[in-house]
């Protein structure tokens, strides 16, 4: 969905408790004193947001770390994993499919596209032996 | 223009790309949300790793000069 200029200076004036035409009027400020850093040749940065910079005609928007993250937070604490070689993993696809379920979109998730991924072949060792310990003790 | 007008601001944005919104705002351009999914990328050392989901934000200035 769009959330275009009026939407969002309602949405603005709601969660800042300032009034509509306050929030108009201090965007006009935010834009204006952007514009006067990129003509100092410097960048502006909305603390907490991010540094808007000019590059050439173009404007970058970098986001700060703390934004990243909260953008993020459905990711939290996953890291690459390594794969060694990527040989023989078809067969173990459903075991991977589980632990990253959570991690997609529903839309990823009804169309079926990137639900599942290769497991490592280290992990389906481990697997394998947890399977034999089990018909051990039995 | 005050600490709480900015920090609301940040706020906002932030709130509406994780609902996956785009933003616009006249004046300054606007603001995407991007998904990348996991993927599979070879390392410059040879080894294989599967990188996670990601989110981002896009912008695309709409500034006059």
């Amino acid at each position: 969905m769009l959330i275009d200029n009026e939407k969002f200076i309602a949405l603005l004036s709601d969660n800042s408790g300032i009034e509509k035409e306050k929030v108009e009027k201090y965007l006009e400020e935010l834009i204006s004193e952007m514009k006067t850093s990129f003509d100092e040749g410097e960048g502006y940065e909305v603390e907490g947001f991010g540094i808007f910079s000019k590059l050439g005609s173009n404007i970058l928007f970098i986001p700060s770390e703390e934004l990243e993250t909260e953008i993020n937070y459905k990711y939290v604490g996953m890291e690459p994993i390594e794969l060694p070689g990527g040989q023989e993993q078809q067969e173990t696809e459903e075991e991977v499919e589980i632990l990253y379920r959570e991690f997609l979109t529903e839309e990823e998730l009804k169309s079926g596209k990137n639900t599942k991924i290769r497991l490592p072949s280290c992990l389906m060792k481990q697997k394998n032996t947890k399977n034999q310990n089990k018909k051990k003790s039995l | 223009m005050t600490n709480d007008f900015l920090k609301a601001f940040g706020l906002t944005i932030r709130d509406q790309i994780i609902m996956k919104n785009s933003v616009e705002i006249k004046g300054l351009g606007t603001f995407k949300a991007e998904h990348t999914s996991q993927q599979q990328e070879r390392k410059g050392d040879g080894k294989l790793v599967m990188l996670p989901p990601k989110d981002s934000i896009e912008f695309k200035a709409d500034m006059e000069e």
